[in-house]
C-alpha cells in the first residue's frame, strides 16, 4: 500500500507536547462531530439556505438517511449495544445533507441533531488537527475548520429561528489503513496490534481466516469523573482505491461536552483526540511504530 | 482508563472511508436467521411504544401545567433503555413526569429503584431495599450510571430470582 508521510500529532498545539508523533502514520480519514438536541423545526429549505453559504467551498450536495442518536451511557461496563431508537415525528425524518468539496476530500454533514466534518486522504497532505505555522504560511487545521463551521451553523440556526444548538455528545474519529501481508489480515495482526497474540488452548482450530477486534475504554477527567469512551476496532478490509488488503484500524472518542457552547465541545474533542493519538500508540506494536517512523 | 468489551456503535456511522474505501473483506455469517437466544429483551419494543406515546401528550396533560416528553429526552431515554436491556434489567414501568421528563421504575423482590431523566439532561435516582433496610436518593452526573451500578445489579439479581421461583 502506498501512503505519503504525514504528521499525526503536532508539537505546538492544545497542550499536546507529550503526544507521540509519527512521520508516516496510516491515517486516511478524520471525522469531527457534535450531536445536539433535535432542531425540530429544521427543514429542507433551511438545508438549502445553509448550502448556499457553503456552496463555494462545498458545491456538491448529496442526501443520505439520518444517523440515529448515539449517547455514551457510562457506568454499565460490558453491556452490548442494541439498535433501538424512536421515530418521533409525523413527517419522515429530515435527510442528512452531505456537502462535499470538489475533490471530495472534505465533507460537511448536517441533520436535525448532528453536525460532522470529515477529512479524507485523497493525495492531499494531511491538514493536521491544529493550525500550523503563522502569517502567510499559516495552515488551518481540522480543529479550526470544524470550530468555524460549527459557529457558522449555530449562527445560521439562530438567524433562521429554528431553535438553539444544545450539544449533548461530541465525537472524533481517526481511520487508519494498515497494509496486510496475508489473506484478510489475520496472519499479520499480531505484528500490528499489541494486544493480539493469536494463541489458542490447543491445536484444533487452524489460524483464523480473518479476525475482528473491538475494545472500549472509559475516558476519565482529571477529577476522576467518567466523561466518555474511546472505541478501538480493527477489521480486515480492502482498500477500494488500490484493491489492497488492509487492516482497518478505527479509533473513536465520544462523550459529553466539557462546558457550554462551542468551547465545551472543543474541550472534549481535544481530550478525545489526545486519547486517540496516545491510544493508537498503545494499541499498535513497536514494530509498526518503526515502520511509521515514530519520533 | 478501564477496559470493557461490547459492540462498537458509531455516532458518525458511515464516514467517508466507510463509503468510498476500506470495504469490509468479509461479513459475519447470518444464515441462521432470527436466533432464539437474543440480547434484546422482549419488553424493549413495548417500552419504545410507550415512550413514543409520551411525546404526543398534550400540554397540561395532568391539568397541573405539565409538559409532554421532549424529543431530546425521549431519544436519550430510548438509548438508555437499550443499554439497560443489554445489562439484563427486567422491564421497567415508564412514567412521564410533569416537567417533560420520564421516570423508569422497578419493584422486584423487595428492591425498588426509580430513575428519573429530566429534560435538561439531569438524572435522579431513588433506591429502597426492604431486606437490607437501605434507602437513599441521589442526583447523578450527566449520562453516568456509575453511582447506581450496584443498585442496578441488585435489581438484575432480584429479577432473576423472581424468574427462578
Amino acid at each position: 500500500m502506498n501512503f505519503s508521510c504525514m504528521h499525526y500529532a503536532e508539537r505546538h498545539v492544545t497542550g499536546a507536547s507529550d503526544l507521540p508523533e509519527f512521520e508516516c502514520p496510516p491515517v486516511v480519514e478524520v471525522a469531527i462531530g457534535v450531536q445536539f438536541d433535535p432542531l425540530v423545526s429544521l427543514g429542507s429549505r433551511h438545508l438549502a439556505l445553509l448550502w448556499e453559504r457553503w456552496r463555494e467551498e462545498s458545491p456538491l450536495w448529496e442526501e443520505q438517511p439520518p444517523l440515529q442518536t448515539v449517547t455514551e451511557w457510562l457506568g454499565l461496563p460490558g453491556q452490548p449495544s442494541l439498535n433501538f431508537s424512536l421515530d418521533l415525528g409525523l413527517l419522515p425524518p429530515l435527510r442528512r445533507a452531505f456537502f462535499f468539496n470538489p475533490d471530495r476530500s472534505e465533507l460537511r454533514q448536517v441533520q436535525m441533531d448532528r453536525f460532522v466534518r470529515n477529512w479524507k486522504k485523497t493525495g492531499n497532505p494531511y491538514p493536521r488537527y491544529d493550525d500550523q505555522g503563522s502569517g502567510e504560511s499559516l495552515s488551518i487545521g481540522l480543529r479550526s475548520r470544524f470550530r468555524d463551521d460549527l459557529q457558522q451553523f449555530i449562527e445560521f440556526v439562530s438567524e433562521q429561528q429554528v431553535g438553539e444548538v444544545l450539544p449533548n455528545q461530541c465525537e472524533i474519529t481517526y481511520v487508519n489503513h494498515v497494509p496486510s501481508t496475508g489473506e484478510f489480515g489475520a496472519e499479520n495482526l499480531a505484528d500490528v496490534l499489541a494486544p493480539w497474540k493469536g494463541d489458542f488452548s490447543d491445536d484444533f482450530l487452524p489460524f483464523p481466516e480473518s479476525v475482528e477486534i473491538a475494545t472500549h475504554f472509559v475516558i476519565v477527567d482529571t477529577g476522576g469523573k467518567n466523561i466518555g469512551r474511546l472505541h478501538v476496532s480493527a477489521a480486515p478490509a480492502r482498500d477500494q482505491d488500490s484493491g489492497d488488503l488492509i487492516t482497518r484500524l478505527t479509533l473513536t472518542a465520544r462523550g459529553l461536552p466539557l462546558g457550554k457552547g462551542v468551547d465545551g465541545v472543543l474541550q472534549f474533542l481535544d481530550l478525545g483526540r489526545r486519547h486517540i493519538v496516545k491510544g493508537f500508540a498503545s494499541m499498535t506494536t513497536t514494530t509498526m511504530h518503526s515502520k511509521w517512523r515514530r519520533k | 482508563m478501564t477496559a470493557s468489551v461490547a459492540e462498537i456503535h458509531y455516532f458518525i456511522g458511515d464516514t467517508l472511508s466507510g463509503r468510498s474505501s476500506g470495504v469490509p473483506a468479509r461479513t459475519a455469517a447470518a444464515g441462521s436467521g432470527e436466533l432464539l437466544v437474543s440480547q434484546r429483551p422482549k419488553w424493549l419494543e413495548a417500552a419504545r411504544t410507550r415512550l413514543q406515546t409520551f411525546t404526543h401528550l398534550p400540554q397540561n396533560w395532568d391539568s397541573y401545567g405539565s409538559q409532554p416528553l421532549s424529543w431530546a429526552t425521549a431519544r436519550h431515554a430510548a438509548q438508555l433503555l437499550s443499554q439497560l436491556g443489554g445489562f439484563g434489567l427486567p422491564a421497567p414501568r415508564l412514567v412521564p413526569t410533569a416537567q417533560g421528563g420520564v421516570q423508569f421504575e422497578w419493584d422486584v423482590g423487595g428492591i425498588q429503584l426509580e430513575l428519573e431523566l429530566e429534560p435538561g439532561g439531569g438524572m435522579l435516582a431513588v433506591f429502597d431495599d426492604i431486606h437490607q433496610g437501605e434507602s437513599w436518593d441521589r442526583e447523578l452526573p450527566p449520562r453516568d450510571l456509575a453511582p447506581i451500578s450496584e443498585a442496578l445489579s441488585r435489581v438484575v439479581s432480584a429479577g432473576r430470582q423472581v424468574l427462578d421461583v
